[in-house]
């Protein structure tokens, strides 16, 4: 199988054998499997306004990223969508009975979603957003897993400074379905009045007796301390390591590539070439951009590829090379052209076009391969201030795919352009994206997925044999309760379609020439 | 104005500058981290497994290449002191003995000090007590005036079969007990604990403790309390100390079986068995079924020879492409003499350094061991474990447990068809060669005779370079108002159990070509 190029790699799925085989397979020859080996469900607990969905949202996003089928389950949707018309607190009184009897209706709705996705569906990982915060629920949702053979992780956060809640509040809450053109005001009082209704009842984890053999991880203050207890497997311990982190002080990232080099000019792929002048050109105002945006204290990082280096060095600040942002290995195609590629082994050309992101290249890397080897990238991204990574286009790919939540389809056709920086920030749930070209002329490297060539299988299939990144998916909201008709309050701010694969455009962005072109938008 | 880069030859990385020595940067990847160092305060009663963790984790940071080393507060004291007659010394109100404690630690610290000012060292493990207030605060104020950082481990424990096992391993065969029997021994160790246990201050997070950076290890890891993580290394170790089990376990390493290229000498590719690669196969298979090991978990590569041997087992097995053979880039499938006659110079500047050397366009062992770190990792989360691997690969790993130097690893000797069986024991690591009895071509190629050897020390820092960790060298006395002389050598079993010295190998590592037959090595690296 030239895609994966594993000598003796297993079975030829079928898309009705899939399903069924998945976790056999997975036993057989995946790794990311192997970490997995049950399903687990991630139960967060904590008063509202803890930032439980902020950690939901991105460690789901990371756990697909390396490959691990993850979905979160938020309980407010569920309620959302049973419930039409939030009034106020009164209906997160313990003593709301008829509240209280409708919320776990919801609750026990989000479950059975989680146990088809988990022994339907291939996921792995369920995460299920809700307060959880008494033991009467959480022991259902434990008798729920035993039943299901499932394994469970509790991630509680505790949080008591009221400076943080506040922010948390403004930040997401106010913005919430629950609180349509609303006064401010009025909305942080009301959602401090919920959360008022949840003290009453509030059982924190107990890791010194009833909850002592829980497997759990209690973040403290916003990860200023972590009780970790009982960690089971791999993948527990991967989350616990991520969890601890992330941070959550306001960070900029700025992606770019190297400034066009020769080979780029004549379209050969990999090789070690240097700056063309153009190339030389952008460093060049890539140093005046960072003077312009006054990037003091930002950490430049660059490959040990010579074209990322002399890009850097144009900058006059110091600069760490990593030989993990080094661009996707083309094994024996290095320094070829795609037409010589195309013509010299026209059948592993179209094999990469089948299935870009698993193609593995003869004695090289696949993009599969490449997001294994930036885990740890990310990992260190995520526990710096403001980085600049001057790197290469399979890896800046790779490295959007992560922010911006892309699955392993879009990935391989995602847009980086030469000459483009993107900047990065974290807002509420999402990645807000701003795009910025340094109008230096440089060489078009994209190249588009080619027509009526879309992948067969979903990512699904393949994932097995390790990271595979699938995009977080929104759950679905069918309504389920008491349909009452309510408008899905959808649509979540789209990837601005500068970057997006060719045909799955979602927004017309406008460039205005001569002036850097800059597209803004909120990827949730 | 930009520099012109120029192209390290060893290493193969751009550098700005002329010189030819290995880039004074790190070079395998990790961020350079450009942070002050770091003194690691061990915390906790006696018998806590402080030791055991201090060594496991400079065997472990110094192997991904961050200068390390541990002192030993009781090295000490045993130097100063060099009679130990019984629990007495330890209580409270010894004012004596207090002040050669205390003296003890001041001269630990100032060894400390110019490991991590003039000597390279960037992190320093300081391994004793450290239970009460008054000493942290003592370290404390001493990483400040000197712009270390300070991170803490505690380890909390009351479960008393798992203390008194701990006596058991490790501190009744202690040089304080030399002239004692086991049960006393053992009684007087706990005297030792309870006079400890009068002045002991745990860290308390929620107040007097709440703004130092520390983890705290309940039950052997059950559970761990982590409190304002500071930095990438702080974080690195957290992990580590998470990942780390004290089950007893078995891991077996072992190559692939002789493949058609071995048989013709040629480098890296991707070819099947030869004919005695599969009765290889066939004899691991027979051994692994000996061992009678229930879960044995089969790791392989994703190349095809390590597949092949795995797939004669008849058990499950996993593929991580983080195995894969060292790449060696350009020169893939040619043999030595065919590199030797068509890329001289490289061939030449592989044998002058060996470790940081990266065939062009593709890898060194430096970054071999940067690769092969996660499936470390995830070596120390599992229990049994049969790893079929590569030659660079299998010599990577290895110096990660027997915490050989990025100088010997790339020399260690793992021959084919030969499985070397690794199990825990105290602070160190019991290796046990056994040849499975089936002929194969040697791939080994010794350390040329005069090569000009690297520098070594310097350069480590900040990257991904294994060290050895150091041996702890308590060079001369140093408290002067002792009635006893100190004493000048250690005597033998201190040096055997405490510091787990690498000198002692396995007579197949070591050197000479031995050929063995089955089972008849055994040897202790300690």
């Amino acid at each position: 199988d030239p895609r994966l190029r594993f000598n003796m790699s297993t079975s030829h799925n079928s898309a009705e054998a899939k399903k069924a085989d998945l976790r056999a397979n997975d036993k057989k020859c995946s790794w990311a499997s192997y970490m997995t080996n049950s399903p687990t469900m991630i139960v967060m607990i904590g008063l509202p306004a803890r930032g439980k969905t902020y950690m939901s949202k991105k460690l789901t996003r990371y756990l697909n990223w390396i490959g691990v089928p993850t979905k979160v389950f938020n309980l407010g949707v569920y309620r959302r969508e049973a419930v039409r018309a939030y009034k106020s607190y009164d209906f997160f009184r313990h003593d709301n009975e008829e509240a209280m009897k409708i919320r776990k209706q919801c609750a026990l709705v989000a479950l059975r979603d989680v146990k088809a996705y988990l022994t339907e569906d291939g996921g792995q990982i369920a995460v299920f957003d809700a307060t959880n915060t008494t033991r009467e629920r959480r022991d259902l949702i434990q008798a729920f897993v035993k039943e299901n053979a499932f394994k469970v992780f509790f991630v509680e956060s505790v949080c008591d400074d009221p400076e943080v809640i506040a922010a948390n509040i403004l930040e997401v809450k106010v913005s919430s379905p629950d609180y349509p053109e609303r006064h401010r005001e009025r909305v942080m009082d009301d959602f401090l009045k919920r959360i008022e209704c949840y003290k009453v009842t509030y059982q924190p984890l107990d890791p010194d007796n009833y909850d002592k053999d829980l497997s759990f991880i209690k973040v403290m203050n916003v990860g200023r301390r972590f009780l970790v207890n009982r960690v089971q497997d791999y993948i527990q311990s991967k989350i616990v390591y991520y969890l601890m982190n992330i941070h959550v002080h306001s960070h900029s990232i700025y992606l770019c590539r190297h400034g066009e080099s020769n080979h780029n000019i004549e379209g050969r792929i990999g090789g070690d070439a240097e700056l063309s002048p153009r190339g030389k050109q952008f460093a060049h105002a890539l140093r005046d951009f960072i003077e312009e945006h006054q990037l003091s204290d930002l950490k430049v990082w660059t490959s040990q590829l010579r074209r990322t280096i002399q890009t850097a060095e144009e900058l006059g600040v110091p600069y760490e090379q990593w030989k993990i942002l080094n661009e996707i290995d083309a094994g024996v195609y290095e320094e070829m052209t795609y037409e010589m590629i195309q013509k010299t082994f026209p059948e592993e050309f179209a094999a990469r076009d089948q299935d870009k992101y698993h193609y593995r290249y003869p004695g090289g890397e696949s993009y599969q391969d490449l997001v294994q080897r930036l885990e740890p990238v990310i990992m260190e991204l995520e526990r710096q201030v403001n980085v600049l990574v001057i790197c290469h286009q399979a890896v800046m790919r790779c490295l959007l795919a992560y922010f911006l939540d892309k699955s392993a389809e879009d990935l391989p056709y995602m847009k980086c352009p030469l000459h483009t920086v993107l900047k990065l920030t974290p807002v509420a749930y999402g990645c807000k994206v701003e795009m910025f070209y340094l109008n230096v002329e440089a060489v078009n490297t994209h190249r588009d997925r080619p027509l009526g060539k879309i992948p067969e299988d979903s990512a699904l299939i393949h994932r097995r044999n390790s990271y595979t990144p699938l995009s977080s998916h929104d759950q679905v909201k069918r309504p389920r309760l008491y349909s009452v008709g309510n408008q899905p309050w959808l649509p979540l701010a789209p990837t601005p379609s500068a970057l997006m694969p060719e045909g799955q455009q979602s927004q017309v962005s406008e460039r205005v020439p001569g002036s850097p072109f800059k597209v803004a938008t909120v990827n949730s | 104005m930009p520099r012109e880069l120029t192209q390290n030859r060893i290493q193969k990385i751009w550098v700005p500058t002329k010189d030819d020595k290995p880039a004074p940067r790190r070079a395998a990847g990790a961020p350079h981290f450009a942070n002050p160092p770091t003194v690691i305060v061990m915390v906790g009663l006696p018998a806590r497994g402080k030791t055991y963790i201090s060594k496991k984790l400079t065997r472990y940071l110094n192997w991904i290449g961050m200068p390390t080393k541990v002192f030993n507060v009781g090295e000490y004291r045993r130097e100063a002191v060099k009679n130990y007659s019984s629990y007495d010394f330890f209580k409270p109100d010894n004012e004596c003995a207090v002040k050669i404690r205390q003296q003890c630690a001041l001269a630990a610290l100032r060894d400390v000090k110019s490991y991590l000012k003039d000597e390279g060292g960037q992190v320093a493990v300081f391994d004793a007590t450290n239970t009460t207030r008054d000493r942290r605060d003592m370290i404390l104020k001493f990483g400040n005036e000197n712009g270390f950082k300070v991170f803490f481990i505690e380890s909390v424990c009351d479960d008393p079969n798992v203390i008194a096992s701990n006596i058991m391993e490790v501190k009744v065969s202690c040089p304080d007990y030399r002239n004692c029997n086991k049960t006393e021994a053992m009684l007087d160790f706990q005297r030792r604990i309870e006079c400890y246990k009068t002045s002991y201050q745990p860290l308390d997070p929620d107040q007097h403790d709440k703004d130092l950076s520390f983890i705290k290890v309940i039950d052997v890891g059950r559970r761990f309390l982590v409190n304002r993580i500071q930095d990438h290394i702080q974080s690195k170790i957290v992990y580590y100390l998470m990942n780390i089990h004290v089950q007893p376990r078995t891991i077996y390493l072992c190559r692939h079986g002789e493949s058609s290229d071995n048989l013709e000498g040629r480098l890296g590719g991707d070819s099947g068995l030869s004919p005695r690669g599969k009765q290889f196969s066939a004899a691991l298979a027979h051994f692994v079924k000996e061992q009678q090991l229930n879960d044995l978990k089969v790791w392989t590569s994703q190349l095809c020879r390590s597949i092949q041997t795995a797939e004669h087992l008849g058990v499950p097995y996993e593929q991580w492409k983080a195995l894969n053979e060292i790449d060696s880039g350009i020169c893939e499938d040619m043999t030595y003499d065919e590199v030797k006659e068509k890329f001289p110079e490289e061939f030449a500047l592989r044998d002058e350094d060996k470790f940081y050397y990266r065939y062009p366009a593709g890898e060194s062992y430096q970054d071999l061991v940067q690769r092969v770190e996660p499936v470390i990792m995830e070596l120390e989360r599992q229990e049994n474990v049969l790893v079929i691997c590569h030659q660079a690969v299998m010599r990577c790993l290895l110096a990660y447990f027997l915490d050989k130097s990025a100088d010997e690893m790339p020399y260690l000797k793992c021959p084919l068809h030969t499985v070397l069986k690794l199990t825990p024991v105290a602070y160190g690591c019991k290796v046990e060669s056994i040849y499975l009895n089936v002929e194969a071509v040697n791939t080994h190629r010794d350390r040329p005779e005069e090569v000009k050897r690297g520098t070594g020390t310097l350069i480590r820092r900040n990257s991904v370079t294994p060290l050895t960790s150091p041996e702890s060298n308590i060079k001369k006395p140093r408290i002067d108002d002792l009635d006893e002389p100190p004493i000048q050598d250690m005597p033998p079993s201190v040096a055997s159990i405490a510091l787990c010295s690498p000198s002692h190998l396995p007579l197949a590592l070591a050197g000479q070509n031995l050929r063995m037959s089955r089972h008849d090595i055994l040897q202790p690296c300690q």
